[in-house]
């Protein structure tokens, strides 16, 4: 995946403008009981002109942070901010301006490669320092100039922190010959106040927002572009030097435009080497589809994710005569290798971009470059029928997209002027089925038994995926941890997988051992049937939570525990039947006592790709239900 | 068991590969290792030994045994090497690998390469192939490898191309390092190492000694082109991942060499013995100039450290003003954080600063004391007689009088509790020494020796008692932690944010008692001067456990196990590798008071009594038995459980598996509770 937009944001738990009334420390920890630190203001303001009929955008930037933790010095005071090749850092400065209003400069700034995981090697940098003499009361400035090389790549403003903030600023200034549009975005967009001014011949566009409480960061939270109050704005068109009205981003045509220029130098010539493995692939091929399937196969096993992103290298795709040398590219090569492989091979295929689900834009809201971070291939094998293919996903099933672009808008290069946005599906909980069934035998040496784990959609592939990373000699490990169930005591005594061929499907089973579940006290035998406990504990925080919750996939799963009865013996308490379910979601969870089996039936239905605030509520009524049944156990006593 | 992992605040979060050519420590001293003289330097430059490859590579067939790795290395050889160069000792380090891939983990594992130098610009050689099983070999383009400075690291990166199951990817590297008479090449991994070859190649006048650890290869000793070769060769070492309850970093097979003699100078005088080191370390740590002198005493005064009752007052304040108050982190230098008079005015400090700042402001208090070094036991520790000064990385003060420990960098710790994987380990004491009126020190090789096991104590008082639905279990727990258990409490405690400190005090509650319906709870004790008198860390609450309560028709079944908290299991220990390593000797006392409702019992109480000891020549040294007694209606539970070392060797693993069992055993017990 290629990265998101170069961005340059401040890093760390606190992200810049003086403001000319600091109100008074103890007043802040009063008001904000425990915090850390609140960032007294934080602004940025870009400039933007028309230089040589090209924009030309700068930014001062300033952060400003109120230290109130007795304990600052010792750990709050390294501070960095992060920059790109996109970025020329025309100049930086820090300070603190202690308790007894004494001024501090920072002199000694270091600059590092600022390396995420996903991205083998790319140019970010990260600047950082230690603001000195800061103690509680303490302020800590910096501010930062910036030049933005690429006009298209304009950040957007988010206003809040992890720690709170009073005052929240962006401001643009442009000439009144350029038209900027904006877009506020977020779960309250209402805090933001919008205002404008002209002079001169120039319009400044400002938007700010006032005491911010922090933001509370969820790991099972989407991107915070889904929910955190942000301003997107670019360029929609200017007047050159010509008088000339240069449509820059004015709608998707013009981004188009942009994007098409990384695609349209490359892939003239398939070499002999990539046409070689075309041919070997597509002989035996009795339709389209299947020379489709045996490409998109190949270039799963063969081209390995590996991300170089300097620059442009970060927006144009590589030559698939290179990546097929290589055997290993990004998600633009990855698209790369597709398409030219499957148009060789008369499949009609098309460079494809996509924002994967960390992104919320869509292409006709946001006609810019932060609507996607992702390129894959498109196919039309049928009229109006796209199909889409993910490089990067070593598992994916041809003709079902990775879950990470699902609902998401694609953009189809179907030539220099002409494209198409087409939506990718969602795949429902009805393809996405787990159903998993455990056995179990008592007897007096403990409780054993047979699991047989049933994967389809969704589930196997990702499970096919862990088993490709998993060495043989690691698989056991894998596979009893996958399938523990009661307690820490599960223990697998051998396993088998079903046929491993469908990418779509899978089968494990297997034979285990629990000591200590089921008790036997006197005569008697205690289970609890209920070997998971799903949903436990994970009761949504609401009504504090305000951040929706994102899964990867809906889905069903299904969990039968069948426990067989021990020749002697009868069942003299069989739990509750129950079935819950609200608009949100629901479960059903049944006891059945057939012939010598008591047989417990549980299901649990997920229609939700997100789960939003306002279903919160319902969501935990559901849990409330749930919970009570899982503290049921059954009993067996002699007949 | 109970253990915690210490979390610095600086953790490095780093992707790439670390081999330690220099301590952190050493650098700082780095200005003193410099002073040191060499002469004797042969007049011509010296050449460097390169690499050539074999012209015609072809894939080597791999034996079965190694079919379920990822990737096999099939050879590896680490040179060290030492040649004069225009009046100077100058040091190159080269690696050349070759390693054989068998699946995609083994390709995603070496397609990408990290090799770490100490400049980019400071590389003499590098080439990087990869060599298919059709005979096609792919050579990667120079152009193509690019330069990643990350904090004090530098790297070269490149994505192999062309990599495939079955293909063998091959590199070597030559690159200069800032000259030291010391290191260490760490051979074993995750994935099996078929030959291993370590070389240190030095002018004949330089006496390196070569030592293997974790392993008894020798060494040869031979001449090439007039150089001295140390080398060591292993063959078949195997593949191993990190085990729980052990020391992994420190138990695999590595090698260390120093420099010990230049036998154009002084062929009798050992160099870089520990007796230097204390003498460098006391000129670094312990002289001050008279104008720090005058800020550490207005410091004092201003605290009036002077005027508390005892050193240990006086230490824990001096420790708790100066942790409070000034910033510290390895990765902060220069001449103004190593500056008693700087520091006090910017509240920053470099390690070596923080440590001098200690150090004066213990001297002008008139408190012996002395500079400690010392490795760890999770990582490299000292040896009195391989005198490696690399592995010499952490620095506490020790106090003679009160035999025991401050650590003086870090944010996280109060005395005496150091991080405990600084103990049992052998320390380099610098013992301060007057010769005529010269202050000096010289070096005594001790152990660092932890606070008794019965010091650091988690424990647990608990009244419960079933609701009168009889459906949800009531719970009273209060959790107290002290000794070593305290620190990470206290410091996570007090160096976050109120928000935090609420998200962790759930978390306890839901770790101690099954639930977050949490009626009320607080926390006692978190200051951070508390440690000095051992004051534990308290943790209470109240709390309505239904988690806790199952029915079975009539019955009702109450699972008190739970109330100890998840306990680990083990497994398998035939494929057991290294010894036992724990974070720190301690003890959990736990009485649990369960009242019975009226009109029942409890059928199985008898579930309630585990014992499990281990004794060595008569004395406990780890245990758990758990036993209960009736007063009245109430059924009082006491769970003890030990861990009085902290290292116990591979021969005790299955006695400790069935101590740590035990606890997992009584974390299961359920009692049913029926009508009389």
């Amino acid at each position: 995946m290629k990265n998101k937009i170069p961005k340059f944001i401040l890093i760390f738990i606190f992200g810049g403008f003086i403001h000319a009334s600091a109100q008074k420390a103890d007043e802040l920890r009063m008001k904000y009981p425990g915090e850390q630190a609140v960032v007294l203001n934080s602004s940025i303001s870009y400039q933007i002109t028309v230089l040589e009929g090209k924009p030309h955008i700068e930014s001062s930037e300033n952060e400003k942070i109120l230290y109130l933790s007795s304990n600052a010095a010792a750990y709050l005071s390294h501070f960095s901010f992060v920059h790109s090749g996109f970025h020329k850092l025309k100049g930086y400065g820090a300070y603190t301006e202690t308790t007894a209003k004494k001024r501090m400069k920072v002199n000694d700034f270091k600059t590092y490669s600022s390396q995420s995981s996903s991205v083998f090697y790319d140019d970010v940098k990260e600047t950082s320092f230690d603001f000195p003499g800061i103690s509680s009361g303490a302020i800590g400035n910096l501010d930062v100039e910036v030049e933005h090389k690429n006009p298209y790549l304009l950040t957007p403003y988010y206003f809040r922190r992890r720690v709170p903030v009073l005052n929240s600023q962006l401001s643009v200034t442009f000439p009144a010959t350029m038209s900027i549009r904006y877009l506020i975005r977020g779960n309250d967009t209402a805090c933001v106040k919008f205002s404008q001014k002209s002079k001169k011949g120039q319009t400044t566009y400002i938007f700010e927002a006032h005491d911010l409480v922090r933001e509370m960061p969820y790991e099972d939270a989407p991107d915070n572009a889904y929910y955190a109050t942000h301003v997107i704005f670019y360029i929609e068109n200017y007047i050159d030097g010509n008088g000339k009205t240069i449509n820059f981003l004015n709608n998707l045509d013009n981004l188009y435009s942009l994007n098409y220029s990384f695609i349209k130098n490359i892939n003239k010539e398939i070499g002999s080497e990539l046409s070689n493995i075309v041919d070997s692939l597509v002989k035996n091929a009795s339709s389209t589809e299947q020379k489709a399937r045996n490409i998109y196969r190949w270039v799963q096993q063969n081209i390995k994710y590996v991300a170089f992103e300097d620059g442009m290298e970060g927006f144009v795709p590589r030559e698939a005569n290179d990546i097929c040398i290589r055997k290993y590219g990004d998600c633009k090569d990855m698209s790369s290798i597709l398409t030219t492989m499957l148009n060789a091979a008369g499949v009609p295929a098309y460079y494809t971009w996509i924002g994967t689900r960390s992104l919320p834009y869509k292409y006709t809201e946001v006609p810019t470059p932060i609507v996607d971070n992702h390129m894959i291939c498109a196919i039309q094998i049928e009229k109006d029928k796209f199909i889409f293919l993910d490089g990067t996903d070593a598992d994916c099933q041809f003709g079902v997209p990775p879950h990470g672009i699902q609902d998401k808008e694609a953009l189809i290069a179907m030539g220099p002027d002409k494209y198409k946005v087409v939506k990718v599906p969602i795949i429902s909980s009805a393809e996405n089925v787990l159903v998993d069934s455990t056995i179990i035998q008592l007897s007096d040496n403990g409780m054993t038994g047979r699991v047989s784990v049933d994967m389809k959609g969704y589930f196997a592939t990702d499970m096919h995926s862990m088993l490709r990373y998993t060495p043989e000699k690691d698989r056991e490990k894998f596979i009893k941890n996958t399938l523990t169930r009661g307690s820490n005591k599960f223990q697998l005594l051998g396993y088998n997988f079903g046929e491993q061929t469908d990418p779509g499907h899978l089968a494990v089973h297997a034979n285990f051992k629990l000591d200590d579940f089921a008790r036997k006290i006197g005569e008697e035998w205690y289970l609890n049937l209920n070997l998971f406990k799903l949903y436990e504990h994970e009761e949504i925080d609401y009504p504090k939570r305000t951040t929706p919750i994102e899964f990867d996939f809906e889905n069903r799963k299904t969990y039968i525990t069948v426990l067989e009865i021990p020749p002697g013996y009868k069942v003299d308490y069989v739990p509750r039947v129950k079935s819950f379910h609200n608009k949100v979601w629901g479960f059903k969870m049944e006891y059945e006592l057939k012939d010598d089996r008591l047989i417990l039936r549980q299901e649990f239905t997920n229609d939700h790709l997100m789960l939003y605030p306002d279903e919160f509520e319902q969501w935990n009524n559901v849990l409330q239900e749930l919970y009570p049944l899982y503290r049921e156990s059954v009993t067996l006593s002699k007949k | 068991m109970y253990y915690r992992n210490y979390i610095p605040c600086t953790a490095n979060q780093s992707p790439y590969p670390k081999n330690n050519h220099m301590s952190v420590l050493c650098r700082s001293l780095l200005p003193c290792l410099l002073a040191i003289s060499f002469s004797g330097f042969s007049q011509v430059n010296d050449s460097l030994r390169l690499i050539t490859w074999n012209k015609k590579p072809a894939v080597h067939a791999i034996d079965s045994r190694y079919s379920s790795e990822s990737a096999v290395v099939l050879s590896e050889l680490r040179r060290i090497e030492y040649i004069d160069y225009e009046g100077k000792v100058q040091e190159f380090r080269t690696i050349h690998k070759l390693v054989h891939v068998n699946d995609d983990r083994g390709i995603e594992m070496f397609n990408r390469i990290y090799l770490e130098v100490n400049d980019s610009n400071d590389i003499r050689d590098l080439r990087a192939r990869t060599i298919l099983s059709n005979g096609k070999i792919i050579e990667i383009d120079k152009s193509r490898i690019k330069d990643i400075r990350e904090h004090d690291r530098s790297y070269k990166i490149f994505a192999m191309e062309g990599v495939e199951k079955n293909a063998e990817v091959e590199y070597y590297y030559t690159y200069k390092i800032p000259t030291v008479f010391f290191g260490r090449e760490v051979l074993q991994a995750t994935i099996p190492v078929i030959k291993s070859d370590v070389e240190v190649l030095a002018p004949d006048r330089l006496v390196f000694d070569i030592k293997s650890f974790n392993g008894a290869e020798k060494y040869t000793d031979s001449v090439y082109n007039g150089k001295r070769v140390l080398k060591v060769s292993l063959q078949n070492i195997a593949g191993a991942e990190d085990e729980i309850y052990s020391a992994y970093d420190a138990s695999l097979k590595r090698i260390e060499f120093k420099l010990s003699y230049n036998k154009s100078t002084n062929p009798d005088v050992r160099l870089f013995t520990w007796n230097e080191l204390a003498k460098l370390l006391f000129e670094a740590y312990g002289t001050y100039t008279d104008r720090e002198m005058r800020k550490t005493d207005d410091l004092i005064r201003k605290e009036h450290w002077n005027d508390l009752n005892n050193d240990t007052d006086r230490i824990v304040a001096v420790e708790n003003y100066l942790k409070k108050n000034i910033g510290t982190r390895d990765d902060i230098s220069g001449n103004k954080a190593d500056d008693i008079e700087e520091i006090l005015k910017i509240n920053i400090a470099s390690n070596r600063g923080m440590i001098r700042l200690f150090g004066a402001i213990f001297e002008r208090l008139k408190l012996p004391h002395e500079f400690v070094l010392c490795g760890a036991r999770d990582a490299y520790e000292l040896d009195r007689t391989f005198e490696n000064w690399n592995n010499a990385n952490n620095a506490l003060i020790y106090f003679p009088g009160l035999k025991k420990y401050v650590c003086p960098t870090s944010v996280e710790t109060r005395y005496p509790w150091i991080n405990p994987m600084w103990g049992e380990t052998t320390g380099l004491y610098c013992k301060p020494t007057v010769i005529g009126n010269y202050s000096t020190a010289i070096a005594v090789i001790k152990p660092i020796m932890l606070e008794p096991y019965d010091q650091t104590q988690n424990n647990t008082e608990i009244r419960a008692k079933l609701n009168p639905q009889m459906d949800t279990l009531l719970v009273q727990t209060v959790e107290s932690f002290s000794g070593y258990s305290s620190v990470y409490y206290r410091s996570s405690y007090n160096l976050s944010s109120r928000e935090d400190q609420e998200q962790m005090l759930k978390q306890m509650i839901k770790s101690a008692t099954q639930t977050d319906h949490i009626i009320s709870s607080a926390i006692r004790n978190p200051e951070f001067d508390n440690s000095g008198k051992n004051k534990p860390f308290i943790m209470e609450a109240s709390v309505k456990a239904g988690e806790l309560v199952e029915k079975a028709g009539n019955k009702t079944l109450i699972k008190l196990g739970e109330l100890i908290g998840p306990q680990t299991q083990i497994y398998n220990d035939k494929d057991r590798r290294f010894p036992i390593s724990l974070g720190y000797p301690h003890v959990m006392n736990r009485r649990i008071a369960l009242e019975i409702p009226e009109g029942y019992y409890i059928t199985n109480l008898n579930d309630l009594n585990i014992t499990s000891l281990f004794k060595e020549n008569g004395e406990q040294t780890m245990g758990f038995v758990s036993s209960y007694h009736l007063e009245n209606n109430t059924v009082i539970i006491d769970v003890i459980e030990d861990y009085r070392r902290v290292n116990y060797p591979l021969s005790q693993y299955p006695d400790f598996k069935k101590i740590i069992n035990a606890s997992a055993d009584f974390n299961k017990v359920t009692l049913a509770l029926v009508k009389k």
